[in-house]
């Protein structure tokens, strides 16, 4: 193929044509790779050391384990703490089975120290207690005066069958997923 | 092709190239400066809410209007839109600015709205003239009024937001109301309006709010506003414009010839549960809110429940799930509900601002969305000449505070909050206006003894005996008769000589054992001669007492100077704004001065305000009569906010008296009455609107006309160091019985049965008797507390909360409260809080709208509701 001489003007008017397009093309791809930026503005100023965080909500789920056995009542000791904060229990809700989705009750002197000891039981027939691992309860919470995230602690005390024979039963707690939308109010 | 040719067209493939490469950097330059709000539209803010302006919309503002910095900044609190106001009503009443060349740049901004069709007889907005001195949009009907905001023509001043649109008849494809997303307007439209409505970052959709004139929803200063613009819908018709959808204000004014007026609220039922087994009541309470209006709330509701509740259970139901609330410091508990609140949870706190009134407070309430609040509570019921009384508090009544007090309940009228100037309010509906609360009531009576009549002389009630079982009935509330303006009372009578006092007790898991005790007199007592009395008649002619109440009291003291007896002696003192007495001393029980008596309490009228504190004084602060026993009699219906002031000046002065009251009215402050018999060792008695004040002050006659056991006091054989409360029990009296709680120390806690001892003087001898009691089934770890340990936490929070020594205030403080923590109650100095934590509302923490009641059945709106606030010193 003949192309035009380098020298000639032509030649000279199709690089820069060349070149000023895939300068575009370059920018564009560029410019649309990078999300847009804000103008530019001072880097906001790192929060003074004495303000406290803002108090935040978060919610734990207590599960408890019968294995093969139904589960017709169960106690558990729970206490929630944060490094250099505080973390206050605001709410206790049921668990996911309809046995025990009533919330459980708690005992109050516990509370009052930030401990929660819950319990509940269920009437119901064998056939109708969960039996596995199920949520037992939810436990809601307010957090002030720490960003870092709230330790837990469980024990397990009591459980027992249908039958009342109590048994051992593994305890586990974990952040709660958000209900399903057909329970939000 | 020759080389020229060839040239050409690759110099016209590179220009080509240029070209695109030009297009995609324009492209680029286009989609990466709003790319956030194209790939992620900011949430549409809840109607009525603020929401931030676009970003082109604010550059559009910036160019065009300089010179106003802030086009809706609210720069004085006098100056503010008006409800219902758009843009040009308040550029039109100077909202916005008040110079001309601003307002008019203002109005000739093209900010791309839809131009509103000029009503008939206008010319568009800019040419509508302002109607002089007109406020806001409901200054009559010279204000062009835009199709969005049709609905404007109906504000009033003080009017309410409509509840929530429903789809029209005509508009079968529009969906139903979708509970709660959080997009005020939004969730209410069809899917198809929906899909516009979540559009907000359109310019057009862009339109000043037109502010819910919910009682308190004024912006604050600098607050900017605005507001996504409502989905183009079908105009309601005019004629339905209360129902939801109609975007009416409801506007309560007076209406002529009296019709009533129905109030859109919060609070829309209350169903009650109670369980009376013996002489213990276990009571559940629903309150069941919602939200009928179109912006997010906060219900608050200040009711009542019976004087000696031992709350002990808090639960919220959101949907299908329930959440039980804790028990907390009451300060602390506010300072989390505050937070919950300002996060957009929802949350619910329940406080005790005297022990028979309770505020109900549930934060972020999205319109359309229910919450329920079930509170459960224990208390002992009276007994009185054979007969038990169950009795459910349903309204509070208007409270008098003194001047100068500021820590009392005050009465405001609906949307007048602050008038009285108390922190804690309740707003009354107007003669003529009715909201829609109602309640139910299922009363279940398992009883000790079978049971013979059953009445409620409050209400009507329908009544189920258990067939095969003597002992049981259910007693329910009339459907027609479901208006919470009254006291329910429903009274059940046994056998007079099968109740004996007994009690029952109960061990806990600490080891702790808790009892509860009724003292029923001896038969024999009734046979014995009673000594002479002093008898003092003190009549509240406040002006609550007007009408039918201040009648009922002048019947029952008139019947009572008729039934003294020679060697008596009596004084009659009244008092509202301050006392005033037959004569200077006690007058001779004679007819000629009983007649005179008479003609002076016929001459009384109701008026003013209640300075029971007057009436304390003129009757307790005179020379005491060594010869005969003074017996005080009250007659109010106790509505005053300074019970503690009250109580605290009887006991100074109460020496040998004994102090009776009689509670006057449908709905009394019967935790006053009740504090001030028990301070004065006497008893309560009450003369409701269906009452023969008669036949009652015949019962008192006849109770007192009978020796007392007097000097009362009981002990737990082998447990000196229980607590029993009241820590100074009544006076025992034919026909009535005390109840008693109490608590033995774990370390004293033998085996077996607790056994009382009770002594006490009749007629100066002295008295003695030994009673067992019953060992009660324990609470079964998971299941409800057991009611008796409540009982007696509440019984003692009682005693220190009352009687306790000025001194000893701190000290007593920390003590009531341990108490309620520990035993999980809610008392003055603790307060339950439910928070969910998992689910946040959106946008702001929306208007608080407390939840108006009746004045009570038989009390004046007029004389005891003030319509303005009083002269306050110093401010």
């Amino acid at each position: 193929m003949n192309l035009p001489r380098l020298d000639s003007p032509l030649a000279r008017n199709v690089l820069a044509l060349v070149a000023l397009g895939v300068a575009l093309a370059l920018s564009a791809v560029l410019a649309s790779a990078q999300p847009a930026q804000p103008p530019a503005s001072p880097a906001p100023a790192a929060a003074p050391a004495t303000v406290p965080p803002p108090p935040r909500f978060e919610a734990i789920d207590v599960f408890v384990d019968s294995a093969n056995r139904p589960l017709a009542a169960w106690q558990v000791e729970l206490m929630a703490s944060v490094p250099g904060g505080e973390v206050r229990i605001v709410g206790i809700e049921g668990g996911q089975h309809p046995a025990f989705n009533r919330p459980p009750y708690y005992d109050p002197a516990a509370i009052a120290q930030n401990r929660a000891i819950l319990a509940a039981l269920s009437i119901e027939p064998a056939p109708n207690l969960p039996t596995g691992r199920t949520r037992v309860a939810r436990v809601h919470l307010h957090i002030t005066g720490s960003r870092a995230p709230v330790a837990v602690s469980l024990a397990f005390i009591d459980a027992a069958d249908h039958a009342a024979a109590r048994f051992v039963a593994p305890v586990s707690v974990q952040p709660a997923d958000a209900p399903p939308p057909e329970n939000r109010p | 092709m020759t080389t020229a040719r060839r040239a050409r067209t690759f110099s016209a493939a590179l220009a080509l190239t240029a070209l695109l490469g030009a297009a995609a950097w324009f492209a680029a330059c286009e989609t990466t400066g709003p790319r956030a709000e194209k790939t992620e539209p900011p949430p549409a803010a809840p109607y009525g809410t603020r929401a931030p302006a676009p970003k082109d919309q604010q550059a559009q503002l910036a160019q065009q209007a300089a010179t106003p910095p802030e086009l809706f900044t609210l720069q004085d609190p006098a100056v503010r839109p008006g409800p219902g106001a758009t843009l040009d009503t308040n550029i039109r009443n100077g909202f916005i600015d008040n110079d001309p060349s601003v307002n008019e740049r203002i109005r000739n901004m093209d900010l791309g709205w839809p131009k509103a069709p000029p009503e008939p007889g206008t010319t568009g907005p800019a040419a509508a003239p302002a109607p002089p001195g007109g406020g806001g949009g409901s200054s009559g009907g010279a204000a062009p009024t835009p199709p969005e905001t049709k609905f404007r023509k109906e504000l009033p001043a003080t009017g309410r937001i409509a509840p929530p649109p429903a789809p029209k008849p005509a508009d079968p494809g529009a969906a139903p109301p979708v509970a709660g997303d959080g997009r005020g307007v939004a969730e209410r439209a069809p899917e198809a309006e929906q899909g516009r409505a979540r559009d907000a970052t359109r310019r057009d959709d862009v339109r000043p709010i037109r502010l819910p004139d919910i009682p308190g929803s004024r912006p604050a200063l600098d607050e900017e506003i605005w507001v996504i613009r409502r989905p183009d819908r079908p105009t309601p018709d005019p004629a339905r414009d209360d129902l939801p959808g109609s975007g009416s204000m409801v506007c309560p004014q007076p209406q002529p010839g009296g019709q009533t007026r129905h109030v859109p609220i919060p609070l829309k039922h209350t169903a009650v549960h109670a369980a009376v087994s013996g002489h213990i009541a276990a009571v559940e309470v629903v309150q069941q809110y919602h939200n009928p209006f179109a912006s997010k709330i906060e219900a608050v509701y200040v009711f009542p429940l019976p004087e000696n509740a031992a709350v002990s259970d808090f639960v919220m139901t959101i949907g299908a799930r329930r959440i039980r609330g804790v028990i907390r410091d009451r300060a602390e508990a506010e300072q989390i509900y505050a937070d919950a609140k300002a996060a957009g949870r929802v949350a619910s706190l329940m406080t005790q601002e005297r022990p028979n009134i309770f505020t109900q407070k549930v934060a972020n309430i999205e319109p359309g969305a229910a919450i329920d609040v079930a509170i459960t509570y224990y208390n002992t019921l009276a007994y009185n000449d054979g007969w038990f009384e169950f009795v459910l508090p349903m309204v509070v009544g208007p409270r008098y505070n003194p001047p100068g007090f500021y820590d009392g309940i005050g009465a405001a009228p609906d949307r007048g909050a602050g008038v009285s100037g108390q922190p804690v309010e309740v707003p009354y509906l107007r003669p003529n206006e009715r909201s829609g609360h109602d309640i139910s009531v299922a009363l279940t009576i398992d009883g000790a003894v079978p049971l013979g009549a059953i009445e409620s002389r409050s209400h009507a009630v329908n009544t189920e005996r258990s067939p095969g079982n003597p002992r049981r009935a259910t007693v329910t509330l009339s459907p027609l008769d479901r208006i919470p303006n009254r006291d329910l009372v429903v009274r059940w009578q046994v056998a007079g000589d099968s109740v004996r006092s007994g009690g029952q007790w109960v061990a806990e898991a600490s080891g702790d054992r808790f009892f509860n005790l009724l003292l029923v007199p001896p038969r024999d007592a009734a046979s014995l001669p009673r000594r002479p009395v002093e008898m003092v008649f003190v009549l509240d002619c406040s002006g609550s007492m007007s009408g039918r109440p201040i009648e009922q009291a002048v019947a029952a003291a008139e019947r009572g100077l008729r039934r003294l007896q020679p060697g008596d002696t009596f004084q009659v003192i009244n008092f509202s704004q301050s006392a005033s007495q037959l004569g200077p001393a006690p007058l001779a029980a004679t007819p000629a001065n009983i007649d005179h008596a008479v003609a002076y309490l016929r001459s009384l009228f109701a008026q003013g305000g209640t300075e029971m504190i007057n009436g304390i004084r003129a009757s307790l602060e005179f020379p005491h009569d060594p010869q005969r026993l003074r017996y005080v009699v009250f007659l109010t219906d106790g509505y005053i906010g300074n019970e503690a002031e009250i109580l605290a000046a009887i006991l100074p002065r109460l020496g040998n008296a004994r102090i009776f009251s009689f509670g006057v009215g449908s709905s009394t402050n019967r935790y006053l009455l009740d504090a001030m018999a028990r301070a004065g060792r006497g008893c309560v008695a009450h003369v409701a609107a269906g009452d023969n004040p008669v036949e009652i002050i015949d019962r008192f006659f006849d109770r007192v006309s009978r020796p007392a056991i007097t000097d009362l006091s009981v002990s737990v054989l082998g447990a000196d160091t229980a607590e029993i409360f009241p820590a100074t029990p009544p006076d025992l009296y034919v026909g009535r019985v005390v109840s008693l709680s109490g608590r033995i120390p774990a370390a004293q806690a033998a085996d077996g049965p607790v056994r009382v001892l009770v002594r006490g003087s009749v007629n100066g001898r002295p008295y003695q008797s030994v009673v067992e009691l019953d060992a009660a089934p324990t609470a079964r770890p998971g299941g409800p507390p057991a009611p008796l340990p409540r009982i007696w936490a509440r019984h003692k929070i009682a005693d220190l909360a009352d009687y306790a020594p000025a001194a000893r205030a701190a000290a007593v403080g920390e003590e009531l409260k341990s108490v309620a923590l520990r035993f999980g109650l809610l008392s003055g100095a603790t307060a339950f809080i439910a928070v969910d934590s998992l689910t946040q509302t959106m946008g702001t923490q929306g208007t608080t709208v407390p939840v108006p009641v009746p004045v009570p059945d038989g009390v004046r709106y007029d004389t005891t509701v003030p319509e303005s606030a009083p002269a306050r010193p110093g401010l």
